[in-house]
């Protein structure tokens, strides 16, 4: 009988040491793993927000190129010598494709399909994008999305800001 | 000390060891992948701080024309030093910092002065004028 104690001992205290070691594991791993994971989470919002911004303030600029390589295309020099703005903007619209294709290939954000509509008045030209789609930028944890339409005005040859 | 004395002095110690090895075994392991979490965590966060102060720099402007068409068409429309100066200033001020560099995949765009710039990293994606092999330039600034 008396044999029996210590070994009653041992296993208590291996009993403690287990049940201790568990709370630790739990209390520790459990709390940084939320806190890692929210932490986590929130740098990837905040890098998916930077990433749709760099685009929507790069648009306008895009679309500014898209104008000036079309009128190079075209051989016109100057807004005043643009004629047919029918097939003009069909090649805005195509060279603006390719900086859509560009984004989504560098940037990871998707710019929808839309329609580029083109205003004369002497020598400055307003353009528009409209599109019903979004801006998208998507990751495995994150989805941010926002509206892609905007307008520009162009005087001469330049983007007026 | 009697042999019952020994037995349960022996039996406490060996209870402490095991206790201790139980607790180190399972913390260390844990505080090691906490650590390297929270260095991750760190990094990234700088890098969005770094892609912050890209985002306001390329909102702001250079005389009349912003600092976006001052970066994106410095290869067409040339970067002088009135430019580079301005563009150091505007830096300055988003950075807190005078330890920076700016650099594309293929030119350093701004120099740093003296100094390493390390620690913190962000990158910006410009539309360039059109040209058709490469129609979006990666700039990045790393700064102390």
């Amino acid at each position: 009988m008396k044999g029996i104690v210590p070994l009653i001992l041992i296993a208590l205290v291996a009993m403690a040491s287990i049940l201790i070691a568990e709370g630790i594991f739990l209390n520790v791993f459990l709390g940084s793993r939320v806190t890692n994971e929210e932490a986590a989470r929130e740098l990837e919002v905040l890098t998916a927000v930077n990433k749709i911004e760099m685009v929507k303030r790069g648009l306008p600029h895009a679309l500014h190129y898209s104008f000036l390589e079309a009128m190079k295309e075209a051989g016109y020099n100057s807004v005043e010598n643009i004629k047919d703005s029918s097939e003009f903007v069909k090649s805005i619209n195509s060279i603006f494709n390719e900086y859509r294709i560009a984004s989504e290939e560098n940037i990871g954000v998707k710019i929808p399909g839309g329609e580029i509509s083109l205003d004369i008045s002497g020598n400055q030209a307003t353009l528009s994008f409209s599109s019903s789609g979004l801006l998208a930028y998507e990751s495995d944890f994150v989805k941010v999305y926002d509206k892609p339409s905007f307008t520009i005005k162009i005087v001469g040859n330049s983007l007026f800001e | 000390m009697d042999l019952k004395g020994f037995a349960i002095l022996t039996i406490a110690i060996l209870g402490i060891i095991t206790t201790f090895t139980a607790i180190l075994a399972v913390v260390v392991p844990l505080l090691t992948l906490k650590y390297h979490l929270a260095i991750e965590i760190k990094n990234t966060y700088e890098y969005n701080n770094a892609e912050l102060a890209l985002l306001s720099l390329v909102s702001k402007k250079h005389n009349d024309e912003s600092m976006y068409r001052v970066l994106s068409e410095r290869g067409t429309n040339g970067f002088d030093e009135n430019m580079q100066k301005d563009l150091k200033e505007k830096l300055q001020l988003l950075t807190y910092s005078k330890c920076f560099k700016l650099v594309s995949e293929t030119e350093t765009i701004l120099e740093p002065e003296n100094c390493e710039p390390v620690e913190n990293v962000g990158e910006i994606y410009l539309f360039t004028p059109y040209n058709q092999y490469s129609l979006v330039e990666k700039i990045t600034l790393v700064y102390k």
